[in-house]
């Protein structure tokens, strides 16, 4: 895989063998590569535990554990302070008092929407597809 | 009353999976998966109009506490060091909270991610209870979007809630986001209604061709809207950091234009590197099945289940899993494959190609490939030619489709 480094003058990522950027055919510099920590380039486990941030996706999932500047996790998981103002929210329901938004009782097979309608509906949707 | 999802026939499922490999090989066992997702339950308390797992009911076959154990207990011996449940929604399954402990015990940090309608203060104290160290609260946006995307009145209402009670329990929260059609114009209205709830990471991705999202591709962006989203989102990211709230752009939001070091600066190359499927990543999926990730369909992906092999033996030696431990540009298609950043990106996210045309390897959903068709006046869009079976992680088929920038109809800004 050739290393890359963006291009000081239009910041596209550029092989650092280019002598001129191939996207604003700009001068280039001499570029290097970010250094890795030790033993990344063989995608050592340690280092790689940066990448969980990013694997995001249904699956590919940015790892949940809250980063610090450098990437690692941070020391103090305590909410901070002063930041539950919901004000640009609607103020979060008190589910004791909001019965329709409680979960629906644990059913093997459908979804107990004996609360608040689900916007699909029951009925199939009409078909797209003329061949459907 | 009781409701079911709508359903369509399903066509006969055809699955091909080859036996696992007689040996494991030296690059086989040169990889470890370090983060696994896991899909807990296929059982749902919502009804996601993109849900590509189609989730709703438990799947036929759901392992037992037992086997989930059991299988806390190989994830711990592959020495992975986190893992996410995910559903359908995971909470949804007595055991959760027992699974949960179970991660903790084992050495490993355990995550969800979850919609959020039953997360009561009751259930996210159990959580903490049970070792869990973070959540993602999924939010797709404001409160009539997200409630008509979630399929359910109030949903978005919950999701907010769910953030509070999960932080009153002492547990950091996320909030991951889909992009697609029908939420672009909120992204930021979305990003600023999520910072007063104390997210520490605010994760981006684009709804993909596969589901419930394949029934309806008027959901999907077009691969030339990477022109709109990726300026938007490098625009946000100043009030992210201002804000101490980590933007995450999804593996599937593409790739290396002016923005990717804004965006992409914090992996560990400063850039998007190539699918981690089956090197870095393991998917399971609540009847045992094993992928090399979560998202992959499972007509193609699967490598094996658990009450057949055992997990080391699958992600050493399962054909399915081992596609991206050797990979050339060779695997690459279209416009992929002679791509200035092919060796590197090796079409970018799988998932998001293959269920768009059946194969990874050419994946139009890329900022730099938008931009190089923009300089010839083009740009790319997608029709779907076939419908999916309507079984769980199904997808249809997709052309791409180039075409002539329509005249009059101004090019996106900040490009």
């Amino acid at each position: 895989m050739p290393d890359l480094a963006p291009c000081p003058l239009c910041a596209r990522h550029v092989q650092i063998t280019e002598t001129r950027c191939p996207f604003c055919d700009g001068e280039l510099p001499t570029l290097t590569p970010r250094t890795l920590p030790s033993g990344l380039r063989r995608m050592s486990r340690t280092a790689s535990l940066a990448l969980g941030a990013s694997l995001a996706v249904a699956g590919c999932r940015t790892s949940a554990v809250p980063p610090t500047s450098d990437g690692g996790p941070v020391a103090d998981l305590r909410p901070a302070a002063g930041k539950t103002d919901l004000s640009m929210n609607p103020a979060p329901p008190d589910l004791a008092t909001r019965p329709d938004l409680r979960p629906p009782p644990d059913q093997a097979t459908f979804i107990d929407l004996s609360g608040p309608q689900p916007l699909y509906g029951a009925a199939a949707p009409p078909p797209d597809d003329p061949e459907e | 009353m009781n409701r079911s999802l709508p359903t369509v026939p399903a066509r006969a499922e055809v699955r091909h999976r080859l036996p696992l490999a007689p040996e494991a090989r030296e690059v086989d066992r040169r990889w470890r998966p370090i983060y696994a997702v896991w899909e807990l339950t296929l059982k749902c308390d919502l009804a996601c109009h993109h849900c590509g797992s189609r989730a709703g009911r438990a799947r036929e076959g759901e392992l037992s506490t037992d086997e989930a154990l059991d299988l806390v207990a190989q994830l711990r011996d592959l020495d992975l060091k986190e893992v996410t449940l995910i559903g359908g929604e995971a909470y949804l399954r007595d055991d959760f909270p027992q699974v949960v402990r179970a991660i903790t015990d084992a050495g490993m940090l355990c995550s969800i991610t979850t919609g959020g309608r039953g997360m009561t203060r009751e259930r996210a104290a159990q959580c903490k209870a049970a070792g869990l160290r973070s959540a993602s609260v999924s939010v797709d946006g404001l409160a009539a979007t997200h409630d008509e995307l979630r399929g359910v009145q109030g949903s978005h209402a919950s999701a907010i809630a769910a953030l509070l009670h999960l932080r009153e329990a002492g547990i950091p929260v996320a909030a991951n986001t889909q992009i697609g059609a029908r939420n672009l114009s909120e992204v930021e209205a979305i990003f600023e209604s999520l910072i007063p709830t104390g997210i520490h990471t605010w994760q981006v991705q684009l709804t993909a061709a596969m589901g419930r999202a394949a029934d309806h591709p008027e959901l999907l962006l077009e691969p030339w809207q990477m022109l709109q989203l990726m300026p938007l989102l490098a625009r946000l990211k100043p009030r992210a950091d201002a804000a101490k709230i980590y933007l995450a752009p999804g593996n599937n939001i593409g790739y290396f234009g002016p923005h990717e070091a804004t965006l992409r600066g914090r992996l560990p190359r400063g850039h998007m590197s190539s699918c981690s499927a089956g090197r870095l990543t393991l998917g399971i999926e609540a009847n045992g099945d094993i992928k090399g990730c979560p998202s992959l369909p499972t007509s193609d992906y699967v490598g094996g289940n658990l009450r057949e092999h055992s997990l080391r033996a699958i992600w050493e030696r399962a054909p399915a899993l081992q596609f991206t431990r050797e990979r050339t540009v060779e695997d690459l298609a279209g416009f992929c494959r002679t791509c200035y950043y092919a060796e590197t990106c090796l079409g970018g996210c799988s998932w998001t190609s293959h269920v768009l045309t059946g194969r990874r390897g050419d994946n139009p959903y890329c900022h730099h490939r938008a931009l190089e068709l923009l300089q010839r006046n083009k740009r790319e869009r997608v029709v779907r030619v076939e419908a999916p079976p309507g079984v769980p992680f199904d997808y249809g088929r997709f052309a791409i489709v180039v075409e002539d920038w329509p005249p009059g109809e101004d090019i996106p800004q900040g490009e």
